[in-house]
């Protein structure tokens, strides 16, 4: 029996005819829910409320949200599964509202050398080049395609005259152009309007595209899309080739995010159907959510998707496996090997996405296990391949990758750090959308100065808030290095009362104590004691992991040129305080350098052009990768590292 | 005469050698061995895991306090078996095959061991075959589980329906990050800990013992 449901306020329904869960219904009908803990229902945020049908709660309802807030029809939507007709209300704050960018100009040096390029050639009748082309009398006259590819092999030896240094042309052969049906087509069509043509190469000499010399779309720049696909949240930037300019560019959840909201999770739903309709779902969700930001872009930019030539994508090995539609199983249990882990060429048409289908693709190499192409474009975009001295890049991500490397080497290791900057395992962690404290002072009085997105009443705390409320509170020393909350009795000796009042002894009863950072009575938010034991799981993590790495180089902190600090979350966080908890080791604050969304400037890179494709070609031929799980020393540095510094003035 | 709370001090203090001294000493004194157990060594790591489950300490502490206590256990084992004094019961631990994350795991045992269990750890990625093989061998009252990954929690029923199915008939325990007590109950498993205090918690009720 088929029933429906229905979302407010969109007003969109979806019809299933078997139980389904909510969040992939709300997912079908374009709305993306945040989850903040993943799914595990631990945090209680993902609460909707039903407005129409029987929905009966459950103990975790009630556990989570309590009484009153069930009898007004809230529920989980992480525990819904629907079997009858409903309609649900969707809060606003519940939304996605996730974003990247995609850095800024100066990784580039013009002219670039784009892997596609458009050829205007005539191609000639059939008896101009008879000779050439190997037939005899005896021998019917070559086809269009052969004559073309003489044609662009006398465009190739002709010098070009704009006196730029020439980009290398590649080597046409007629072997070497290999077209897709959908270049034979138009090439078919384009000879109706005559001989002369514009054609579209890529950087092997394939034949991607056709089209009449006056036709419509190659009036215009050709331009290409930079594809970030991150875990939890994806970009798409909207580019020009020849420039490397951006037009537009959009970005939001990744739309498989309410198959968990890890990799592993990803992996498991895949793993839990033996017949592929798991990675099929997967691969489904992220390809419509990419149409999606790429439509909105094209539509900003006033470019027709068929001037769209190329795309990049970066992504770890798990998001590369499902935008190609891969089973990622494998990349779920040891040794983490995927399907392929270098670099994959096609054309768009094999992903699925609503571009052109003759247009090139190209996935980034990884280098193995959970270090992936974003991480080979963050090192590419950050120049570290380049670098005269070892440098340390972290790109902090629910996976938090750690890289030390230079020219001579490159050592990369997966931290595996967890979401808890993306707001999962904190009590009332959210991303930075209006409401979440974004920054924290304590005043020598005591008082506590917060800012918020958005100017608004606060409701949460957002990765760089949950860093600054640490660093201060360990300042303030109401948190000691090791961890621990002082209670309220040793705060009144220690700080002014302002402070000490804040400190509340065990409010949840049996979690611990809780520092209150701000809020109006009823909606305060707090910092428990068990949110600072999540922070220093991951602390522990990257520090030790880059602890590793660097006793691999035989290296100390001193001998490193600089720390990057990477991620879309990044930008936001104050070094002072990603040091004072010992997040980024304690050198010269000078040294650490924010390098904002390094993997969507690396795709941006490797679409438009060539040198730097071969950079990341190289970048992930020589680098190592670093199973920390293997190392003996690694529990041992991770239980140090828990601790935080210790402040370097009192008060 | 040793002052066995003095004992459990330098326990949660972890202060291994001095456990080891005070031990050593209360033994020389013709102390009862399972008094300075139960006083000095239990009584310290029972409030290590109440003031880890309040978040007061975390994992370094506990580690060496744990340190501390095997110290002092070391002492006195030899004359528990000297005199035939059985441990509270036996436990076969080991964190599912497919994951190698241990350090969860490790607070359990300690944990355990500091609650009077004999603990036999098989280590990390353990297969089924191998679990099997130490429960036909030491027959313990309880098997404890751990999974820290989603991809591998899997392994709990998978476990399970094959403990039960070679008629192991003790108790099942198992936990790790992404559980939850709903997860257990499906799994088939008897007991869910949330964290290491936890485990003792459900192990000491498994056994019928008073927590
Ligand atoms: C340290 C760590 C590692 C270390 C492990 C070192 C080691 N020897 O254990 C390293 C770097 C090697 C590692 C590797 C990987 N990790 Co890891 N890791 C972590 C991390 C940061 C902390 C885990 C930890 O030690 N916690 C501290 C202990 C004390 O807590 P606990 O383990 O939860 O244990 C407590 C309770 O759960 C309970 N308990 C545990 N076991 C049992 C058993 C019983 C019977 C009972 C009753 C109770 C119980 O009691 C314990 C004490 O209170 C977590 C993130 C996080 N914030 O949790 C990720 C995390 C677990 N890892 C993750 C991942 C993905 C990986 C990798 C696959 C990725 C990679 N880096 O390549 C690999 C996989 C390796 C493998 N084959 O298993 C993910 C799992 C996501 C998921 N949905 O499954 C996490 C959550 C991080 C993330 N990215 O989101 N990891």
């Amino acid at each position: 029996m088929s029933f429906s449901l229905r979302f407010l306020p969109d007003n969109r329904s979806w019809s299933a005819d078997e139980p389904v869960d909510l969040v992939l219904a709300a997912a079908g009908c374009d709305i993306l829910l945040e989850q903040p803990c993943g799914s595990r229902t631990v945090c209680g945020k993902c609460r909707v409320r039903v407005v129409e049908g029987d929905v009966p709660a459950g103990a975790e309802d009630l556990r989570l949200l309590g009484q009153a807030a069930v009898a007004e029809g809230w529920r989980l939507a992480c525990r819904m599964t629907l079997a009858a007709p409903a309609t649900i209300e969707v809060p606003p704050a519940l939304r996605s509202t996730a974003a990247k960018s995609f850095g800024d100009d100066t990784l580039f040096t013009l002219p670039l050398d784009p892997p596609v390029r458009g050829v205007r050639v005539r191609i000639p009748e059939a008896q101009e080049v008879a000779h050439e082309a190997g037939a005899g009398p005896h021998h019917p006259p070559p086809g269009a395609l052969e004559r073309l590819a003489l044609a662009l092999r006398a465009a190739a030896g002709r010098p070009r005259t704009n006196g730029k240094s020439a980009p290398v042309q590649p080597d046409v052969a007629l072997g070497t152009l290999a077209p897709g049906a959908a270049a034979l087509r138009e090439l078919a069509a384009a000879l109706r309007h005559g001989p002369e043509v514009r054609a579209w190469l890529d950087a092997d000499g394939r034949l991607l595209a056709v089209e009449p010399a006056g036709g419509e779309t190659g009036a215009g720049p050709d331009c290409g899309l930079a594809l970030d696909v991150g875990t939890t949240t994806v970009a798409v930037a909207l580019v020009e080739l020849a420039r490397g300019e951006v037009l537009a560019s959009a970005s939001g959840l990744n739309a498989q995010t309410p198959f968990g909201a890890d990799v592993i999770s990803r992996i498991a739903h895949a793993q839990e159907r033996a017949d592929g309709a798991g990675a099929d779902a997967l691969h489904r969700a992220l390809v419509r959510g990419l149409d999606g930001l790429i439509a909105r872009c094209l539509e900003s930019a006033a470019v027709p998707a068929a001037r769209v030539r190329a795309l990049a994508a970066v992504g770890n090995p798990t998001m590369l496996h499902t935008l190609l539609g891969a089973d990622p199983t494998s990349l779920g249990q040891a040794p983490y090997v995927g399907a392929w882990r270098g670099s994959w060429h096609g054309l768009a048409g094999e992903l699925g996405l609503e571009l052109p289908r003759g247009a090139s693709a190209y996935l980034a190499p990884g280098v193995g296990s959970h270090v992936g192409a974003d991480t080979i474009a963050a090192i590419v975009a950050c120049g570290l391949d380049q670098a005269e001295r070892p440098t340390l890049l972290v790109d902090l991500g629910t996976n938090s990758e750690v890289v030390l490397g230079c020219r001579d080497f490159i050592l990369c290791a997966s931290t595996s750090a967890g979401p808890a900057f993306e707001g999962a395992t904190i009590r009332q962690g959210m991303r930075a959308a209006p409401g979440a404290i974004e920054q924290v002072r304590i005043r020598q009085s005591g008082s506590v100065m917060l800012r918020v997105v958005g100017g608004e009443e606060p409701v949460g705390l957002c990765g760089s808030g949950l860093v600054d409320a640490a660093a201060a509170l360990l300042g303030a020393g109401v948190i000691e290095p090791s961890g621990r909350m002082r209670s309220r009795e040793e705060l009144e000796a220690l700080v002014p009362p302002a402070l000490a009042q804040r400190l509340l002894e065990d409010p949840e009863a049996g979690a611990g104590r809780a520092f209150l950072l701000g809020g109006v009575a009823g909606r305060q938010v707090l910092l428990t004691a068990a949110d600072v034991r999540q922070l220093q799981l991951v602390k522990g993590s990257i520090a030790a992991g880059i602890r590793v790495l660097l006793a691999r180089k035989a290296l100390r902190l001193d001998d490193v040129a600089g720390v990057l600090l990477a991620g879309a979350f990044g930008n936001y966080l104050r070094k002072t305080s990603a040091q004072a908890i010992g997040l980024v080791p304690d050198i010269d604050p000078e040294r650490v350098h924010f390098v904002g969304n390094a993997a969507g400037a690396g795709a941006r890179a490797v679409l438009c052009d060539r040198g730097l494709r071969r950079r990341a070609e190289e970048a992930a031929a020589r680098a190592e990768y670093v199973e920390l799980a293997d190392a003996p020393e690694y529990p041992d540095l991770f239980a140090a590292e828990l601790a935080f510094p210790a402040p370097a003035s009192t008060g | 005469m040793v002052d066995l709370e003095q004992l459990a001090q330098q326990v949660i203090g972890g202060r291994a050698d001095e456990t080891g001294r005070l031990v050593k000493q209360a033994l020389d004194e013709g102390m009862d061995a399972q008094t300075v157990l139960e006083r000095g060594l239990i009584a310290g790591m029972a409030v290590i895991g109440m003031r880890f489950r309040a978040n007061e300490i975390f994992v370094p502490e506990v580690l060496v306090a744990a340190r501390a206590m095997k110290a002092g256990l070391e002492l006195l084992e030899p004359v528990f078996a000297a005199s035939g004094v059985q441990p509270l019961g036996t436990v076969v631990l080991g964190t599912v095959k497919g994951d190698i994350h241990d350090i969860g795991k490790n607070l359990v045992g300690m944990m355990l061991r500091g609650a009077g269990f004999r603990v036999i750890d098989l280590g990390v990625n353990v297969p089924q075959p191998k679990l099997l093989e130490a429960v036909a061998q030491h027959s313990p009252e309880i098997v404890a589980l751990s999974a820290l990954l989603t991809t591998t929690m899997g392994q709990m029923p998978l476990n399970i329906r094959a403990l039960r199915d070679a008629g192991y008939a003790g108790k099942i325990m198992v936990g790790g990050a992404p559980l939850s007590q709903e997860f257990a109950e499906k799994a088939g498993a008897d007991a869910y800990g949330a964290n290491a205090p936890d485990a003792v918690e459900q192990a000491l009720r498994l056994i019928g013992a008073a927590a």
